[in-house]
């Protein structure tokens, strides 16, 4: 019963039950109070399996507490079948850090992706970083990386996720890995792993559903002939001489028109290749519309036009600005598949190996398998500081009550002064009102305004 | 074993219990070439076995037979004795009768001790839907013509796939690791 007190506390940022007497006195109680009610889904099944003289889940016989506790057999997690959508982060986790300035006093909630991300917050060791995916493969792949880091030395680590193949990955797993990996985590990499890291394999950036962007830009190299400008893109050793690249041939071709009515502004690429959802897409073209003629209407925008309004105006900055091959993983990534030594996320570097295979290195970490409203609904009030919701709030219907509960639920689980990160595809995305209206004070720290503004590095 | 630790001098003494007189005699030379003095070659019927009445230290208390005691009542059945790993290789669906040998296995483990079992199964998600405690289910569903053809090719060698040796050896532990995969499955349970 003690250690069930303990995982429960750990995973609900409840005190600890032996200090809640201590803790009620010195609070006043009432507030307090509530938490008798808040538990773990960990406690929760603990209690109904005990009752029902069941045997406990496997999460609670795992050497780590990192994973939390999930039943892997409902319809929510089942939806994703055996599939990640991400097997990296776009997001660029150098200017969340710059935004943030997280400190050793922070608890962070952000959603967890390919946990690119969370390895970037672990860098700057916050007390506590809870990752959050409703897709389990996500956690899968985040707690793969975690234990490579906490078994492996920088070459294996290097080899998994710097270049994205092993040849003796299996081995890897069940003699070293093995023991820091949750049953489902274990079972997922067992199945999956030859076929992601293997010999056969193209490796792991050739995974999950983020796969289809980076075969489409291979695809198109081939078809179009600019293959080998590409390559010299990702090798070039000056900004000039990228920037010829680009403008020269490479641009010309992957920004036509004819490929955006045909195969980006397609609904099935957008949802399989990039993740975006149909809410998110409406943003885009709204803002399109807004920018070229604010009296128009919705119906009959070009989508595909709208998009790629949105690609000419990332692209263009990142390719004038930033040189690929030596300070742009997330576009390297894009163009070829894998990482190289002077290009890659700073969680890949031999210093960050250093600090993250520390033993106590991811102490802090929780990974939950839900959705961020449910998380953040059994968290005791006032537990974070940091939330980094993404694009997550771009998926929301406008015109339904997601918007307003998920905010709720974010204003109850903060700190007073805590902070909020969100990135939309929006320039104004219509549920910052929603956050100022629950007590938020918005500010934007980065906009693709005015056109070939930078925002990625 | 031998790949991952020295058998010799790791453990304290390993038990192989086995029916078939002709395969013990396989294993007894096999170690009397390597020279592992602590494992021990046992030819019994599994159903009747108890580490006690091999290892030293046992009572006369602690020498009752083991079936019919409560698993969960561990002042009373738990033998002075415990293995502190128990594994089961493709012997679970070879053994005709299992129930009795399913219920000694609380009894032949130490509290804190490990069991691992590796075997061939069929089984229809129906028969672990709804339950938090299987740790993993990728790929465990065979469908129905390989629940059928696989069941019925194999009670012609005397091996049984059903479900329920699957259920009974491993639902009343918690599962650690699980893991299956087709044809061949593997459940690791931990029993704290």
């Amino acid at each position: 019963m003690h250690k069930l007190a303990a995982l429960d506390a750990a995973v609900t940022e409840s005190p600890f039950i032996s200090a809640l007497d201590l803790q009620r006195k010195s609070v006043g109680g009432a507030r307090r109070g509530s938490s008798s009610e808040r538990r773990s889904k960990a406690y929760e099944s603990a209690i109904f399996n005990l009752s029902a003289s069941l045997p406990l889940p496997a999460a609670w016989y795992q050497q780590h507490h990192w994973r939390i506790y999930y039943d892997e057999q409902l319809q929510k997690h089942k939806q994703f079948g055996d599939e990640y959508i991400y097997a990296f982060t776009w997001e660029d986790a150098r200017v969340d850090a710059r935004l943030l300035k997280i400190t050793s006093e922070d608890v962070v909630l952000a959603i967890t992706s390919a946990g690119d991300n969370i390895l970037a917050y672990a860098l700057e060791q916050p007390k506590r970083i809870h990752a959050v995916d409703l897709n389990p493969n996500q956690n899968h792949l985040l707690e793969l990386k975690v234990a490579a880091f906490t078994a492996l030395g920088y070459t294996d680590v290097w080899k998994l996720f710097g270049q994205g193949k092993h040849d003796d990955f299996r081995s890897l797993l069940i003699n070293h890995l093995s023991p820091h990996l949750s049953s489902q985590a274990f079972d997922y990499w067992l199945h999956k792993g030859n076929a992601t890291f293997g010999e056969k394999s193209r490796g792991l950036y050739y995974t999950g559903g983020s796969r289809h962007a980076i075969q489409l830009v291979q695809w198109l190299g081939r078809l179009l002939g600019i293959r080998a400008d590409l390559a010299a893109m990702c090798s070039a050793a000056t900004l000039n001489e990228q920037r010829e690249i680009w403008s020269k041939r490479v641009r010309r071709v992957l920004l036509s028109q004819f490929l955006n009515y045909t195969v980006i502004g397609t609904e099935k690429f957008l949802w399989k290749a990039l993740g975006v959802p149909a809410n998110q897409r409406a943003m885009i073209d709204a803002d399109y519309l807004h920018q070229t003629d604010p009296k128009s209407k919705v119906s009959g925008v070009k989508s595909g036009q709208a998009i790629w309004e949105y690609a000419v105006n990332t692209l263009d900055p990142v390719v004038n600005n930033t040189l690929v091959s030596e300070e742009n993983p997330y576009y390297l990534i894009c163009l070829q598949g894998q990482y190289t030594q002077r290009c890659h996320p700073e969680y890949l570097a031999p210093r960050s190996h250093v600090k993250l295979s520390k033993p106590n290195a991811f102490d802090g970490l929780r990974i939950h398998t839900d959705e961020l409203s449910e998380v953040m609904a059994r968290m005791t009030p006032e537990t974070l500081t940091i939330a980094v919701l993404m694009d997550s709030m771009d998926w929301f219907d406008p015109a339904g009550p997601e918007a307003d509960a998920q905010v709720k639920i974010v204003n109850r689980a903060l700190k007073m002064g805590g902070r909020v990160l969100l990135r939309s595809a929006g320039l104004k995305p219509w549920y910052v009102d929603t956050f100022e209206k629950r007590g938020f004070v918005a500010k934007r720290v980065g906009a693709r305004i005015p056109p070939g503004s930078c925002i990625d590095r | 074993m031998e790949k991952h630790l020295s058998v010799s001098s790791f453990f304290h003494a390993v038990y192989l219990v086995d029916f078939s007189p002709s395969l013990c005699q396989v294993a007894r030379t096999r170690f009397a070439r390597l020279g592992w003095k602590n494992v021990k070659v046992v030819c019994q019927d599994a159903r009747t076995f108890k580490l006690s009445d091999y290892e030293e230290g046992h009572t006369d208390e602690s020498a009752v037979f083991s079936i019919g005691k409560s698993a969960l009542d561990e002042s009373s059945a738990a033998d002075n004795v415990g293995a502190d790993l128990l594994t089961m290789s493709y012997s679970l669906s070879m053994i005709p009768e299992f129930h009795p040998v399913v219920d000694s296995l609380a009894n032949l483990l130490a509290p804190n001790g490990v069991m691992g079992v590796v075997d061939f199964y069929v089984q229809n998600q129906i028969q672990f839907q709804s339950r938090n405690y299987v740790g993993g289910v990728i790929d465990r569903h065979c469908m129905w013509i390989s629940r059928i053809f696989w069941a019925a090719w194999f009670e012609m060698d005397r091996v049984f796939l059903d479900s329920s040796r699957r259920v009974s050896a491993c639902q009343p532990y918690s599962s650690a690791v699980t893991y299956s995969c087709r044809t061949i499955w593997s459940t690791s349970s931990e029993q704290s």
